[in-house]
């Protein structure tokens, strides 16, 4: 298992000043990529795993250059959530609600973190699905 | 995209591979750390081996039934019987 940092964003309150606080930050996680980052794959998102695997899934956004499209964060950030583990990661719901998508230049940042992640993954491998 | 007219799994992805990993008796710390597409390819390679082994056994029966004798040669002996050696 590979050990990375992830962007995240915290979002408070302040009563005495009336103010939202937001501070970026920095989340410990580790990246799995056996079977069992499949399996998550197949238990959370059934649609998409009916249609490719996940790794299948990585490939294809990097050749068709999905992984830097705005567009496409969602169904990024569903491959990436199969591949993280971490004590912040419980469900996929907590997990989209550490980022904050509508900041222009937080996303960027974490566009990069996430092609940065897949690369990572299928370099890890002897092989690829293709072979 | 891949077409939605994809042929409907019968059994999960992952069942299935689970169940081969417990044919071919792989290891859980194998199966923990080894990458998804190895171990994939691993268990692919493993099925060829086996399917090989299956028909080579097939056809030394049909021979057999069939009271032809069939040898393992090397490439020397080879040469031999075609020069009409034994």
């Amino acid at each position: 298992m590979l050990n990375t940092k992830l962007p995240i964003v915290k979002k408070s309150f302040d009563e005495t000043t009336q103010k939202l606080n937001v501070v970026q930050d920095e989340i410990e996680v580790l990246v799995d990529t056996s079977l069992f980052a499949e399996e998550r794959w197949e238990i959370n998102f059934p649609t998409n795993a009916k249609k490719e695997t996940l790794f299948a899934y990585i490939e294809r956004v990097k050749e068709t250059g999905l992984i830097e499209s705005k567009a496409n964060i969602l169904s990024n950030l569903k491959a990436l959530y199969c591949f993280l583990e971490g004590k912040d990661i419980a469900d996929f719901k907590s997990f989209c609600q550490l980022f904050d998508l509508a900041e222009g230049e937080y996303l960027n940042k974490l566009i990069e973190k996430i092609k940065l992640i897949f690369e990572l993954v299928l370099k890890s491998s002897a092989t690829n699905s293709k072979n | 995209m891949p077409d939605d007219n994809y042929k409907r799994l019968a059994m999960p992805r992952v069942l299935t591979i689970m169940q081969k990993c417990v044919e071919h008796k792989i290891q859980d710390t194998l199966l923990n750390r080894l990458h998804f597409n190895d171990l994939y390819c691993l268990l692919l390679s493993l099925d060829i081996a086996n399917l090989r082994q299956l028909i080579k056994q097939q056809n030394k029966m049909k021979n057999k039934n069939k009271n032809n004798i069939v040898k393992d040669i090397s490439q020397e002996e080879a040469v031999k019987f075609l020069k009409g050696g034994q």
